[in-house]
């Protein structure tokens, strides 16, 4: 199989591991969460749905893992390169996240709240300051970023 | 040229990926929004029941200019008009100045202690949500009133014992916020600001304290749910009422605990999102058939209904 095959064969599972994750994601929320997501196009709801608070703490950070597998992969795939830039591709779009998770302390909103109000209307920063910080959920981006940096840089023989 | 064009097809992906990752993040509230959590805030018990005012209606006009901060005059009757048509009032209760002027031809108010109040603080709850969120209640997907009750006698279908002042089932009420005082033959509407199922007597803003504030309300619209209308523990109102006996296996004249779960979500999460600092709910009978009036009755009644939690899931 020569050099490219091989890279385009690579890239193709690492898209589909991104894919899985997304829409496994998807169904956490659509499934166990409140509709009140805007970007929901469906959604199921389980109100007697009552889980073990271990396998609740898991659900509960998921999606901060399955999100940051996924959209690192496919920054990787999309910048391509060598191993190198793919892996600080990983790590580029895992602090975006980890940063998305402390911009939801409260001090951040308030702060937002005080200087630039405008922005802080916008239903789509109202929505994401809604979210609350975790540190499960930073803990669970991180693991994310560490898969994802792996995947993109295996090298196959 | 095709490197260009090539170079230009991957700047578009990066972009793009980037672009897309960010808005689902935004949207999705942080990646991973938080599964459902539950606080819980303990009940306690108000001593401030329903109240009534003696208006000094037949006194003759002051002899000296009352203070400003005498209590407006109320008309018991438009206490009583709030209260269910089985409520009618007695001779009988317990009653205890909680505002007199030195000049006892001022009004004074008198405080009947008459039915056992849950006042839950959600003045902590807003803290667990970030600074600026708005539309706080929205977050709010369950809220359950919980609290144990202890039957006096089997008397009754579920022994629910307060108020054996007002008979034997219970109701239980969300307290009235915006009601009305009379003073005089004027309306004198609540503050909007002031705190759950309190009438204040005082211009708003308060103060908040026993002189101050007169009565609370709580009237049919509000009721969260009708005990009377139970027969035994089970799942009453499609799950809106839960009644589980917890205590040992009933025996008339055992000892028996009923633990009690009403979805109160919808006054709760109004009250979130007007901010309140607190919210009270009455326990009460529905009838007065078999009065027997005495405060040692009535502080056993506080004591047969145990506070314990109000719960809130929320997001």
């Amino acid at each position: 199989m020569s050099r490219f095959a091989t890279r385009e064969v690579r890239e193709r599972s690492s898209v589909s591991i991104a894919v899985m994750a997304l829409v496994t994601g998807y169904a956490v929320y659509a499934l166990a969460r409140p509709a009140t997501r805007s970007f929901l196009l469906w959604h199921v709801s389980a109100p007697s749905l009552v889980l073990p608070s271990q396998l609740s703490w898991l659900l509960g950070s998921a999606p901060s893992f399955l999100h940051t597998l996924a959209f690192a992969i496919l920054l990787a795939v999309a910048i391509g390169g060598d191993r190198h830039r793919r892996f600080v591709a990983c790590l580029a779009w895992g602090a975006i996240e980890i940063a998305a998770e402390f911009a939801q302390l409260p001090a951040v909103g308030g702060w937002l709240e005080a200087h630039a109000p405008t922005i802080a209307q916008l239903s789509i920063v109202r929505n994401f300051l809604a979210g609350t910080f975790a540190v499960a959920d930073a803990m669970a981006a991180l693991i994310g970023t560490t898969l994802a940096a792996t995947c993109v840089s295996i090298r196959r023989r | 040229m095709k490197s260009i064009g090539r170079s230009t097809l991957r700047i578009s992906f990066v972009l793009g990926v980037v672009a897309v990752g960010i808005y689902s993040l935004l949207a999705s509230g942080g990646g991973g929004t938080n599964p459902p959590r539950t606080w819980f805030t303990g009940l306690h018990h108000s001593t401030v029941w329903g109240a009534f005012a003696v208006p000094n209606t037949t006194a003759p006009a002051p002899v000296n200019n009352c203070q400003s901060n005498t209590p407006p005059r109320i008309e018991p009757q438009d206490w009583w008009n709030a209260q269910l048509p089985t409520i009618t009032d007695h001779t009988d209760a317990v009653g205890t100045t909680i505002w007199s002027s030195t000049d006892l031809t001022c009004p004074r108010a008198l405080q009947t202690l008459y039915r056992s109040v849950l006042v839950a603080d959600l003045s902590n709850f807003y803290t667990q949500l970030p600074a600026g969120t708005t539309q706080v209640g929205n977050h709010i997907s369950k809220a359950t009133l919980e609290f144990n009750v202890i039957p006096m006698t089997p008397t009754n279908p579920l022994n629910f014992p307060c108020d054996p002042a007002m008979g034997s089932a219970g109701m239980v009420n969300v307290l009235q916020r915006n009601a009305v005082v009379t003073q005089g033959s004027t309306n004198v509407p609540v503050g909007t600001g002031l705190q759950a199922g309190l009438i204040q007597a005082s211009p708003s803003p308060g103060p908040f304290d026993g002189p101050h504030v007169i009565a609370s309300f709580p009237v049919v619209g509000d009721m969260a749910a009708n005990l009377g209308l139970v027969t035994g523990p089970g799942t009453f109102a499609n799950g809106s009422l839960v009644i589980v006996q917890t205590g040992a296996p009933f025996v008339p004249t055992g000892a028996n605990i009923y633990d009690v779960k009403i979805d109160v979500l919808k006054w709760v999460r109004g009250a979130a999102n007007l901010n309140m600092p607190s919210i009270g709910f009455s326990v009460a009978g529905i009838n007065e058939a078999t009065i027997t009036v005495s405060s040692v009755v009535q502080f056993a009644c506080r004591t047969w209904v145990e506070p314990i939690q109000l719960n809130v899931e929320f997001q």
